[in-house]
């Protein structure tokens, strides 16, 4: 455990981006978010004007927005950390001092594959946390509060994981690309997607590929309004991290995780060879 | 005990034959000059022995199997590259704690105590450091490790003479008298030659030649010999032969000294030299 967690150190020591852009990120979006809707409630008052449910509802959206941005940040990093985390490491040679310490292969991606897999779901639910805390503030006093589907604690750490965990194969594949694409490897983890994307929709004028890797994606935090860009919504994809929980897509996918994973670590193994 | 047994190791890169049948025995305690040009294996060789690469053939390193018990064999040994694999983003500090988070034999004061000799910030990042202070970092660190067996790999490449004095000095100075084993693989071979007990000759893939440093002294032996009585020395079956000013140098293996005294001053050849004669394979460059 000791060395599981020196090595998870070791990964945001070399980046450090991981934990600051979602700070700053989401620190600005709440800050956008507490202005407006404090803006907004200025009005009401608990005896004399309360808020009823349905404008408490409508004001929450600013927050709301700001909760599902922080998780969609969250996600957007740890794509861009997934692809960097092995390509780095060999691009500078770096691996082979890295290797001259007795930490196995499997255990240094346990380590990279926990920065998407549980820090950053972590540091997006104590995001969620501190958005739900300045939301209550915001709303106090007004007779209205914080409505959404991320309101509470438990909603929020069952979102953080379970999102973490619909999104992991996609993490892994990009992993496993980092470990032995020479360069580009958001670029070579993208291309056998997109390709496969553009045959079927020569082949059958359809996009259900499409729609499965992007909700298997980002779609799940991805703005409802913007869904169109792929044509529509994925029911499975959008539907409460609970009943998620309960769907076999989410556990095949994290079979299929776990295997990306295994070839990862045989990648990583064989990476001192190349150099 | 051997620290390291090879048997026809063997590894082939691309198509190209990295190792040819590697044959090793190397016991512990002992300091090992790698020599050989490059491109002839050495590097393969040293990373085969500690984990990195995978080879054919039977290789024991203290006792592991290196490719499939990595992790096992670097608590007991220490590896050390070129400066230029130290991550430039990582803080020395950090780097120190991370060794003494994860390596069970390690000194974390024995490496601070060094790197504030060296005058080395702890805050620094190593992208900030010079190659020499890099070099320092690396030396505190492997210092720190009470390791074994110690493998460097051109641990002071790009260094200035200056830096490789030290480097070697203080390193195998400390491993050879803590009885530790070294292999090491150098283009400085006669820099270091004065601390070796043995040397092995690689070149193309293959172990040519392997001896103690007792044996290397008393087997070879070189002589300047004047233009005049070259002829009469090669009829003493010169190994290998190399111009000099006024003369020729001629290198003997198991040589005649009282005979061969009579040509001129004997002087024990430098290892290099001693490496292009057995890559010679006797042959003599006119």
């Amino acid at each position: 455990m000791r060395i599981f967690i020196w090595s998870v150190r070791r990964e945001l020591w070399e980046h450090r981006w991981v934990y600051l852009v979602p700070l700053l990120f989401g620190g600005a979006l709440m800050a956008v978010a507490a202005w407006q809707t404090g803006v907004n409630v200025s009005g009401f008052d608990a005896v004399a004007h309360p808020m009823s449910a349905a404008v408490a509802r409508r004001l929450s959206l600013g927050f709301d927005t700001a909760a599902r941005m922080n998780l969609l940040i969250g996600v957007l990093v740890a794509f861009v950390y997934c692809a960097e985390a092995l390509h780095s490491e060999r691009h500078d040679r770096s691996i082979l001092f890295w290797k001259s310490l007795p930490v196995g292969d499997g255990m240094a991606i346990a380590g990279k594959a926990a920065v998407p897999l549980l820090f950053i779901p972590a540091l997006t639910f104590a995001m969620v946390l501190v958005c739900q805390l300045v939301a209550r503030v915001t709303f106090a006093g007004t007779g209205g509060h914080f409505q959404s589907a991320l309101a509470s604690p438990s909603a929020a750490i069952v979102e953080a994981a379970v999102g973490a965990l619909w999104i992991g194969p996609l993490y892994a594949w990009v992993l496993l690309v980092s470990a032995r694409a020479p360069r580009a490897v958001l670029l070579v983890a993208l291309a056998p997607l997109m390709l496969v994307s553009m045959v079927e929709r020569l082949a059958t004028s359809d996009n259900t590929i499409t729609q499965a890797l992007f909700h298997r994606g980002v779609g799940r935090y991805w703005p409802r309004g913007h869904l169109d860009l792929v044509g529509g919504i994925d029911a499975l994809a959008m539907a409460p991290a609970t009943v998620l929980l309960r769907s076999a897509s989410l556990w095949v996918g994290a079979v299929v995780a776990a295997l990306l994973l295994v070839g990862v670590v045989r990648a990583r193994r064989r990476s001192a060879e190349s150099l | 005990m051997h620290c390291v047994m090879a048997r026809a190791v063997r590894r082939t890169i691309a198509g190209r034959v990295a190792l040819n049948g590697v044959d090793l025995e190397i016991e512990e305690g002992r300091v090992v000059g790698i020599i050989g040009p490059n491109g002839a294996g050495k590097t393969t060789l040293l990373q085969a022995l500690v984990g990195l690469v995978p080879v054919e053939g039977e290789l024991r390193v203290l006792g592991h199997d290196p490719w499939n018990d990595r992790a096992a064999l670097m608590r007991e040994a220490s590896y050390v590259a070129d400066v230029s694999i130290m991550p430039r983003w990582l803080r020395i500090s950090d780097a120190v704690a991370y060794y003494d988070a994860v390596h069970p034999a390690f000194d974390r004061a024995a490496t601070d105590e060094l790197l504030e000799r060296g005058a080395i910030p702890p805050g620094a990042r190593v992208g900030t450091l010079s190659k020499g202070q890099v070099a320092q970092v690396q030396l505190a660190l492997a210092m720190g490790v009470d390791a074994r067996l110690l493998v460097l790999d051109e641990p002071t490449l790009g260094l200035d003479i200056l830096y490789r004095k030290r480097f070697f000095d203080m390193l195998l100075t400390r491993f050879a008298e803590g009885g530790q084993t070294v292999l090491i693989a150098t283009h400085d071979v006669d820099e270091i030659q004065d601390v070796l007990t043995d040397l092995v000759f690689i070149d193309r893939g293959r172990v040519v030649f392997q001896c103690t440093v007792e044996e290397y002294e008393k087997r070879f032996v070189e002589v300047h010999v004047h233009p005049e009585h070259v002829e009469i020395a090669r009829g003493m079956g010169p190994m290998y032969e190399r111009p000099a000013l006024a003369g020729r140098v001629l290198i003997f293996d198991n040589g005649d000294r009282s005979r061969l005294s009579l040509f001129g001053d004997l002087r024990r050849p430098s290892v290099a030299t001693l490496f292009a004669a057995m890559v010679h394979d006797g042959e003599t460059p006119e």
